[in-house]
Parts: C-alpha cells; sequence; structure tokens
C-alpha cells in the first residue's frame, strides 16, 4: 500500500493524484489541514469526487509527528520557487517539510516551470502576504477569546499566508521537463530566460 | 497523626471523587493531580493501621489501583512512586543512621548480591509511620513552592528585548512570563495557538493584561516565525525517561523549527512531571491518546465524512536531542542528565507501576 502524505488544496496536486489513483488502485492519501483557511476540506471533497476509490485520511497539521511515519512519500505544490532553491508554498509547508526530513520521508514538490522566479528569499518573514487576522481570532466561525483585540494595543494577530522552505528539506521538483534538485532551479530560469520567457526584473 | 487530621484535611473519599472529576476534564493540570494524590495518600496512611513497612506498601498499591484506572495525568503515578520511595527510604534509615550500603548511588555488584528487599521490609521500625508523614508533608510543600522556585530564574532566560516563542497555554509558562515582567523585562512573546483548543489564545489574553507585547499566530506558522525568535520557552506534560518530552500536539514541529533556527528551546517542568516511561517515537500508539475528531473535521461537513478517516491526537513525543535544558524546581538540566534525577526521585522496582499492579 502506498500512503502519499500531501499539504494543502493545488490543482497540480489533485490532476496528479486522480491520475495515480487510476493506475495504482491501493493508493491512500493523507491531507494535512491548517487554519485559518482549511483548504484541504475543499481539496479533499475534490479528491473524493474525482477519485471514488481512492482512501483518504485527514489531520490537522499539528498532529504531523503522529502520521508521518505512516507516509511514504510528501506531495505538495508551489506558490514560487525562487532563483536560490528556496520553494515558497502555503503556510506550513517547511514544518511539514522538516518533519518529513526528520521521519526520512521524501519530499516532493510539484510546479510547473513557469512559477520559477528569479527573486531571491532566504526567511518567510520578508516579505510575505498578510491574510485577514479577524479570520484566526474567530474560532469555529464564533469569535473567540480575542475578539476584543482593539482595546488591546499589546495584542497582535499575525495570519501570514506563505512560508519559504529551505532546499536542503526538498527532495526534488517534479516540473513538466523533468524532476531536478532545487538547487537547478537558477539553471531553469538562466535558460527561460535566453528564449525571453522569464521576467528579467527580481522584483516584477 | 491527630495533627494531621487537622480542618484542612480532605475527608476520606473526597480526594478520589477529586481525581475522579479530573479523569473527565483535562482542564485541572498536572499540579493539582500531584498535590491531590500526595494529599490523598498521606490521609490514607495516617488513617490506617500498620507498622511494617510493606503493609505500608501494600496500602499504597492497593489505593494506586484506583487512583491509575484510567488516568491521563502521568503525574499521579508519578507521585505514587515519590511516595513508595519514602517509605522505602525512611524504613532503611529510621533508627539507625544511613549506610552507604542504601545508597541511591548502588553499584551493579551491590544491587546483584544484596539481600532481598521483600524480606527486609517486613522488619518492623520504630517512629516509622510518623517519619513518613512528615516525608509526605515535606514532598507536598516541595510541590506547592515548585512553580515558584522554577519561576524564580525567569530572569536568566529572559533578556531585554528578546522575542520569545510559546505554544499552548501552560499555566506555569504564564507565571514564569508574569515573574519576568514584574522585574521589569522588556520582552516579546508569540504565541501558538494550539488547534484544537486553541489555548493559545487564553495565554494571550492574560499576558497583554499583563503589559507583555503578544502576537497570535496559527499552528501553521511556527517554522516561519521561528527566524525572528531568540529562545522558546514552554510547558510539558511529562518528561520522559530519555529526556524526552510528551507534551501538546505540534511541540514536535516546534522543536525541530527551533532546531534549524538554533534557537535554545527552554522546557519549564517541575520535578512531579518526572516520568520513568521511555518511549520510542515510532511507537504513538502505547503513549498517545486520540480525541474526538470533530475538532479537526466538523460532523456536518457533508457526505465526504463516511469515506475519511479522521485523527486528532493529543500528544507530541520530542527527543531528547531537540531539547536545549530543562528548568526544573531543583535547578536547570540538559536532557543527558534527566536518568540521574529519576534515579534519586522513585526506587528501580516502581519504575513499573501496572506492570506490579497486574502481577
Amino acid at each position: 500500500m502506498l500512503h502519499v502524505f500531501l499539504f494543502y488544496s493545488s490543482s497540480v496536486i489533485l490532476k496528479v493524484l486522480t491520475e495515480a489513483a487510476k493506475k495504482h488502485p491501493k493508493l491512500s492519501v493523507i491531507i494535512v489541514d491548517s487554519r485559518p483557511k482549511f483548504e484541504g476540506r475543499e481539496m479533499l471533497r475534490k479528491l473524493m469526487r474525482s477519485c471514488p476509490t481512492l482512501s483518504c485520511s485527514y489531520v490537522f497539521i499539528n498532529s504531523i509527528s503522529y502520521v508521518m511515519p505512516l507516509a511514504t512519500k510528501v506531495l505538495v505544490g508551489a506558490y514560487a520557487v525562487l532563483a536560490n532553491g528556496h520553494v515558497m508554498s502555503r503556510i506550513g509547508t517547511a514544518q511539514v517539510a522538516s518533519m518529513a526530513k526528520t521521519y526520512n520521508v521524501p519530499f516532493l514538490v510539484c510546479c510547473e516551470t513557469y512559477k520559477f522566479a528569479s527573486r531571491m528569499q532566504t526567511d518567510s518573514y520578508v516579505s510575505n502576504e498578510l491574510g485577514d487576522s479577524k479570520q484566526l481570532m474567530n474560532i469555529n466561525n464564533r469569535a473567540g477569546p480575542l475578539s476584543d483585540i482593539a482595546s488591546r494595543p499589546n495584542l497582535h494577530v499575525l495570519n501570514i499566508c506563505y512560508d519559504v522552505t529551505p532546499p536542503d528539506y526538498v527532495t526534488g521538483l517534479i516540473t513538466e521537463t523533468a524532476v531536478i534538485p532545487c538547487t537547478s532551479a537558477p539553471v531553469v530560469i538562466r535558460v527561460k530566460q535566453q528564449y525571453n520567457i522569464v521576467n528579467m526584473k527580481p522584483y516584477a | 497523626m491527630e495533627l494531621l487530621a487537622s480542618q484542612e484535611d480532605m475527608s476520606q473519599d473526597e480526594a478520589l471523587r477529586f481525581l475522579r472529576k479530573m479523569e473527565q476534564s483535562d482542564q485541572l493540570g498536572s499540579f493539582e493531580a500531584a498535590y491531590q494524590t500526595v494529599k490523598y495518600l498521606r490521609q490514607k496512611i495516617s488513617d490506617s493501621q500498620w507498622g511494617k513497612a510493606r503493609e505500608a506498601l501494600d496500602l499504597v498499591k492497593e489505593q494506586s489501583a484506583r487512583l491509575l484506572k484510567g488516568q491521563r495525568e502521568s503525574s499521579v503515578g508519578n507521585m505514587i512512586r515519590r511516595v513508595m520511595k519514602i517509605i522505602k527510604d525512611e524504613h532503611f534509615s529510621s533508627g539507625k543512621e544511613k549506610t552507604d550500603e542504601r545508597d541511591t548511588q548502588e553499584s551493579l555488584q551491590k544491587l546483584l548480591l544484596a539481600d532481598d528487599d521483600e524480606e527486609e521490609y517486613n522488619q518492623p521500625k520504630e517512629n516509622l509511620k510518623e517519619s513518613v508523614i512528615d516525608s509526605m508533608c515535606e514532598l507536598l510543600s516541595e510541590l506547592e513552592t515548585s512553580a515558584e522556585i522554577v519561576c524564580a530564574n525567569s530572569l536568566e532566560h529572559i533578556q531585554n528585548n528578546e522575542v520569545i516563542m510559546t505554544l499552548g497555554n501552560s499555566r506555569l509558562v504564564e507565571q514564569f512570563f508574569k515573574t519576568a515582567v514584574n522585574k521589569k523585562r522588556k520582552f516579546q512573546v508569540i504565541i501558538v495557538e494550539s488547534f484544537p483548543n486553541y489555548r493559545g489564545h487564553e495565554l494571550a489574553k492574560a499576558l497583554t493584561e499583563a503589559d507583555i507585547k503578544t502576537t497570535v499566530v496559527s499552528d501553521a506558522a511556527v517554522f516561519a516565525m521561528m527566524s525572528r525568535c531568540n529562545k522558546v520557552i514552554i510547558g510539558t506534560n511529562s518528561v520522559m525517561a530519555d529526556g524526552g518530552l510528551k507534551a501538546s500536539s505540534g511541540t514536535h514541529t516546534l522543536a525541530l523549527a527551533a532546531k534549524h533556527y538554533s534557537v535554545p528551546l527552554i522546557v519549564l517542568a517541575p520535578m512531579y512531571k518526572l516520568t520513568p516511561q521511555y518511549l520510542s517515537s515510532y511507537d504513538q500508539d502505547k503513549f498517545n491518546q486520540t480525541i474526538s475528531p470533530h475538532h479537526v473535521l466538523p460532523y456536518n461537513s457533508g457526505e465526504i465524512i463516511n469515506r475519511v478517516s479522521v485523527s486528532c491526537p493529543l500528544y507530541d513525543y520530542v527527543p531528547p536531542d531537540l531539547v536545549s535544558t530543562y528548568a526544573t524546581n531543583i535547578g536547570g538540566y540538559a536532557p543527558p542528565y534527566i536518568y540521574r534525577l529519576l534515579a534519586d526521585l522513585y526506587h528501580p522496582d516502581d519504575y513499573n507501576l501496572k506492570q506490579e499492579l497486574n502481577s
């Protein structure tokens, strides 16, 4: 039995798994989800619709230590692959990657080469997208203990959307051209630049 | 004994009722569990008629079967072991000077050649009951002051302008931060909210009321925020015999992120949390507990519920190499030293309480 462990909703991953489920009837997946968006639930719905035979498990991100020993590989999508080989992806991916490394589970990133970017970033804090902090303050769509945040000048609720996974946690990038290591990201970018496919400006 | 049967002492089964109550909700915490266990055992020991150490040990064993039944809090078992150790120690020290032979640093050879302890405990000793009860009162006062002593070291761990990450809500961590801020330290705390109980929100509320700058992040943002932290300070459910941790789920991830960014991980662990259990991280099911999965996936999520398996474990095992320091009420220790503390606090025969009870 093959256990694939995947994190967050991604159209590429959905297609990959739908294909794989046709060829491997015994495939099973573990979906990891996080707050506040719970995108994994959407992924779960889509997967069940597209692959009726697939057996699915679903856990929250703080239980990854519990389920990681069951996984044979981890598949994630990406938001961008940066020029220094770091993978920018949905918040929580770096945690899953470090746990995969601990249990020696291959961590594979499925990513089309148009997502390769010529900018660089070594940690998630430098540049990121901020989500609505209200989403984090609400608990199960109800106001939590922090709903009176306006009256608490010392309190901040930070809802960042992406994180950057260091290349040493990534086993390989699966692209439409080949399976490559993260360190080859600049090569892909250079080749694409030669054919004017990639925008030259680093912060376009 | 007349002294002990004073007003503040619990009535016969009040402590047991308390422990049953605790079994049903995990809100009361390991301190209360430890404290009430010792109080309860002290009551039993002072109320019963016994003259030999063997009889006292049997009494404790009989009670521990009731106390441990379905017990989630490991501090209950730890305190039973401490009480058994007290009885054994008092038995050997009462009436005579403590000899080297019975020292805790027994050599392997001495252990091999030693007479059967079972026989030894049948020897009647003078004033054994009094000294056992005295030692148990000392244990109670040790428990009472443990949090205070751990927190007294807060200035050693928290410097000005530091950013400290913590996970969930431990009352001890809250007290630790408050002690530091009362001593005029200025620092920032990043709190990981800790699904599914969102205890982090409660801690955030308490810390902002104490005028500490607080940031709440989701469980997924641990790795992202770790690059900005100077220290990680957490509480734990128990400290395992190998120096590892049994802590609320998400702690393993937190510890790995701290390791990645070389951020020291300080665990606040009063000694009643030290348990002689060994665990391997691949043996999750034996020590973990899973709670109702409706927190993870609500029952009203529609048809997907029928085909998905959902789990919601309560604990993580954190291996000892990820922990930098334990801040305990008897000093700061590194994980490799934990085995020594274990030998000091418990008698090796009592490590496996359940096995003894079953036999």
